[in-house]
């Protein structure tokens, strides 16, 4: 069958004006288990880019600027 | 891409250990403290800092065997008991022999666990008998100091390399993995003596209430995986329809009650604020009583906390919301609900295989070797009943001893070259598609037919529905698109997915019986048969590559259980809440 | 084996140290701390003294990880710190570092921070250091930080040590209500009439975690005067309340069924939990009329107990 890609909201969201990624940080990226985090290569931000998140938080947690937060699936709320 | 022309790493190790969580962290460490020389390689899917089921951390052990407060022998006598007798009582006296050694030994590492005023271990009573629950309070760091101890002890890491197949030599022997990096689709072809395999439960196999693929009870990267690689290499499952259900706050995937809440005065009620449950420790028994109260007049469920006082509470959000679950205090505020004014509305859990908290799982023995020689299991992953958190640490250190003394007396096993080529092909099928269907909706359909056909109670023909249904989808797996290396390692745990759905309904439909409770409660073999049915199911691959089922008789015990005792236990279970409670 | 070579990751970290870009420095701190290789060690201790205080805190984490009790000496240093983060920093790394760090920090229970007094108190708990014995009993009585002194009596407790009981007595009526809960806690060690003597006047604290703990005390050093304690049955707290039936129980005095027998019918479950429970343990013949008539509790946990008291007191007369 044919493909397409659809919008969906995501729970991870980053502020762009603390996140340190451009400076080599990729603590958020490494931490979770899913996978799903990602920098962006043109303004160098870290984003959430698959929609399969666990709300697990080791992303907000272990983030040394404070720049992500992890709020609650829309499903779920 | 072909198989052919993959990027393929080699690497030689005398240990390697499959999954980096709890138990496989634990294996790797004390493989490297039995014999410092060895090679040992940790493999991680994601990346072990933050892995696993504990990747946050844990707010308290369950199954703390501590002198003074419970022996060994009552702790094997309990587990058998909540188990309905269907248990190898070896492997669990193994644990409860080790278990004070491993709390004094995380102890050592720096895992913070409660202490009372003199500083002694603060145990706690929660189960129907004995006293094993030992909070801890600050327990967030636990894996900070895995990894910590696993650097000093140069184990060599693998991170984001998600294993897919094992590889067996001629003689059946272990001989090491095959994998894909989830980043870059690059191969890694692990030679190794000997394996330990820690993949943790299979928790992608029911679909939560919530509808969201990745709001289950268990880390969602814990897929079965390691349950279908297991199965693959010829090693043998045990009891699989002992499904693990638990009871979790509706709609989040967070536990409640009896660990944490119970010791402070919580406790599970009806929507009249009753209790209705003889004891909140989780158990078979306790869910299908759980289930019933649900289905009633008297339902749903809650947590009760609101009759506690302003500075208890506080202390259940501070533990509640900080360690395994801290997305929870979100959650409640979302829905602005309160544990002072506020029962909290509960649910039961989505299926799933998962030792932790039942007793299904990779058939092992006292040293964690399944019938596999060379192979080891620890963990969710393998079958000691009510592992838990600190079952995985002390199977995986019998896990990791095993298998370093095993490599010491081994070469390496044989590799099958057309196996490997075979494999390559296989993990990379999806990428050589750009028109057929997407891993999620693959995966969001088999799930939704385990929620159909096999979330208990299991009705006999819904289930044979399940297979049917399963086997079209089996077809669909040759249809499977992904676009990027993310969405292979997708498509490949389907794979792993579908696998354990056709595993849990087989092991299901073989036991003609009910036992458990709500884990194995057939509506059509409503009775526990312990004449024919006393004894271990075992599922292992047929030479045809189908799944056979056979029985396997239960070890004899090491300490008796009188059938007056366990009958009793069962009685005060099963008692039926009083009407109008 | 190129995928466990981490050489030149190490050197480009190295090299990111001398960046002019704060963040670049501190992210490779971190990274640092990840590969944990004791061949950064010198440049990593040198970054203490970096001008930016989050690259001095991400040396301290990065030395933590290398090898925490080889460095004690620096992390006491960086206690002084200007900068608060980098003296939690300091604190927490301290902790961690076990008997090394014993003899370093004796001596900061009198530092001029508060945060340093606590962590120093803290790190020493654990040790079960008998040289922090006597600066402990000097910041129970007199340090102006609560949080200090609640720390002080928690480590007295740890310590067991008999020297420390008058301490711990006369913070028993210290201002702040979690100085008082952990003295009343620490003299668990403590089985003789002064201890008595302190938790009976502890049950009629204003704050009713006080009295909680107080019960719990009465009924742990299991001496036999159990007025205090049928007193405590009238608090109106329930939780008081339900410690003070545990403890009642552990006593098992006849005296006490009448009062234990009223908190048979409130509301709260868990009260008649404990309530039914003891009169399990005192297994008294009197306290059969109490029992029977509340078989039909409903709540089931509540009535398995009941069963059990009911077996446990039948028992009791026979023998």
């Amino acid at each position: 069958m044919p493909l397409v890609q659809q919008t969906t909201s995501v729970p991870v969201s980053v502020d762009k004006d603390k996140c340190i990624a451009a400076k080599g940080c990729t603590v958020c990226v490494d931490v979770c288990p899913l996978d799903v985090l990602a920098i962006n290569g043109v303004d160098g931000v870290a984003y959430m880019r698959y929609d399969e998140c666990w709300y697990c938080m080791p992303c907000e947690t272990d983030c040394p600027t404070g720049a992500v937060t992890v709020s609650i699936p829309y499903l779920l709320r | 891409m072909s198989g052919s022309t993959a990027v393929t790493h080699v690497v030689e190790t005398d240990v390697l250990v499959i999954g980096g969580g709890t138990a496989g962290p634990m294996a790797a460490i004390k493989a490297k403290e039995r014999q410092p020389d060895l090679r040992v390689v940790l493999m991680e899917k994601a990346n072990v800092k933050r892995s696993g089921a504990i990747s946050m951390g844990m707010d308290g052990l369950n199954n703390a065997v501590i002198p003074g407060h419970s022996t060994p022998e009552q702790y094997v006598r309990e587990i058998t008991i909540a188990n309905d007798g269907i248990v190898d009582q070896g492997p669990v006296m193994a644990y409860a022999n080790r278990s004070f050694e491993m709390i004094q030994y995380l102890d050592g590492l720096g895992v913070k666990f409660a202490r009372g005023p003199t500083g002694d271990y603060d145990v706690r009573k929660v189960h129907h008998m004995g006293t094993y629950v030992l909070p801890m309070p600050e327990g967030h760091n636990v894996k900070k100091l895995l990894y910590r101890t696993l650097r000093r002890l140069r184990v060599n890491i693998i991170n984001r390399y998600m294993a897919t197949r094992l590889l067996t030599a001629q003689e059946g022997r272990i001989a090491g993995v095959i994998g894909i990096n989830t980043r870059t689709s690059e191969f890694v072809v692990i030679r190794a003596k000997a394996v330990v395999l820690a993949c943790g439960a299979a928790g992608r196999l029911g679909l939560p209430a919530s509808g969201y693929l990745f709001g289950t009870y268990e880390n969602p990267t814990n897929c079965g995986d390691g349950h279908a690689m297991a199965f693959h290499a010829g090693a043998a499952l045990a009891n699989l329809e002992c499904f693990q259900i638990n009871p979790l706050i509706k709609d989040y995937n967070g536990p409640a009650c009896a660990y944490v809440t119970g010791p402070l005065g919580g406790y599970t009620a009806n929507a009249r604020g009753s209790r209705f449950l003889e004891c909140d420790y989780w158990s078979g028994q306790m869910m299908l009583e759980f289930h019933r109260e649900l289905e009633s007049g008297a339902g749903p469920v809650f947590l009760k906390l609101d009759h506690l006082a302003e500075e208890t509470i506080s202390t259940v959000e501070t533990i509640l919301h900080t360690n395994e679950r801290p997305s929870r205090g979100r959650f409640h505020t979302g829905r602005g609900t309160n544990y002072r004014t506020h029962m909290v509305e509960m649910h039961v859990s989505e299926i799933g295989f998962c030792s932790g908290h039942s007793a299904s799982g990779v058939f092992v023995d006292e040293h964690a070797r399944t019938t596999v020689p060379g192979l080891h299991a620890a963990g969710d992953l393998a079958n000691v009943p009510h592992n838990y958190m600190l079952g995985a640490f002390v199977n995986g250190a019998f896990g990791g001893e095993s298998a370093a003394d095993f490599s010491a007396d081994v070469g390496f096993g044989v590799l099958d070259r057309d196996f490997i080529r075979h494999e390559q092909e296989r993990v990379l099928a999806a990428t050589t598609r750009t028109d057929g269907v997407s891993p999620r909706e693959v995966e969001y359909k088999i799930r939704r037919l385990v929620n159909d056909y096999l979330q208990p109670p299991k009705v006999t023909r819904k289930m044979e529905l399940a297979l049917d249904r399963l086997s079209e989808i089996r077809d669909d797996l040759e249809h499977l698109v992904a676009g990027d290396s993310h969405e292979l390692m997708r498509a490949l745990e389907v794979h792993s997915i579908l696998d354990c759905a056709e595993m849990a309904a087989r092991a299901s439909l073989f036991r003609t019986e009910s036992r458990w409770g709500l884990y194995h409660h057939r509506v059509d073999h409503p009775e526990t048969d312990n004449d024919a049915w006393f004894c271990h199911s075992l599922m292992e691959k047929a030479s045809d590559g189908s799944m056979v089922s056979r029985k396997q008789p239960i070890a004899p015990y090491l300490f008796a259980v009188a059938d007056a005792e366990r009958q009793s236990f069962r009685n005060v279970r099963v008692r039926p809440a009083a009407q109008g409670d | 084996m190129p995928l466990f070579d981490e050489g030149p990751r190490l050197s480009a970290l190295l090299g990111a140290l001398g960046s002019d870009d704060v963040e670049r420095r501190r992210v490779a701190l971190m990274e640092l701390a990840d590969l944990a290789d004791p061949a950064a060690e010198r440049e990593v201790r040198a970054a203490l003294g970096d001008p930016a205080p989050q690259v001095r805190e991400a040396a301290i984490g990065a030395l933590v990880e290398i090898n925490g009790p080889a460095y004690a000496a620096d992390f006491v240093a960086a206690l002084e710190d200007d900068a608060e983060p980098v003296r939690q920093a300091a604190a927490a790394a301290l902790a961690e570092c076990g008997a090394t760090a014993a003899p370093l920090l004796t001596g900061r229970i009198a530092h001029p921070d508060a945060l340093v007094r606590d962590a120093a108190l803290r790190a020493l708990t654990k040790l079960r250091n008998p040289h922090a014995l006597a600066p402990a009993l000097a910041a129970l009585a007199a340090d102006p930080d609560s949080g200090v002194r609640k720390s002080a009596a928690t480590m007295l407790g740890w310590l067991k040590a008999p020297d420390a009981v008058p301490g711990l007595i006369a913070a028993c009526r210290d201002l702040a209500p979690e100085v008082r809960r952990a003295a009343v806690g620490a003299l668990t060690f403590v089985r003789d009439q002064r201890a008595q003597k302190a938790a009976t006047i502890a049950l009629s604290d204003p704050d009713w975690q006080v009295r909680e703990a107080a019960a719990e005390l009465l009924g742990r050093i299991g001496l036999r005067d159990a007025l205090p304690l049928v007193s405590a049955m009238g608090d109106p707290y329930w939780q008081v309340r339900a410690k003070a039936a545990e403890a009642l129980g552990k006593i098992r005095r006849p005296e006490a069924i009448a009062v234990i027998g009223e908190a048979l019918d409130h509301p709260v479950s868990n009260l008649r939990k404990c309530a039914t429970a003891a009169l399990g343990e005192i297994a008294h013949p009197d306290a059969l009329p109490y029992l029977a008539a509340h078989r039909d509790d409903p709540d089931p946990d509540v009535r398995k107990l009941n069963r059990w008291a009911i077996a446990r007191v039948k028992d009791a007369e026979v023998s």
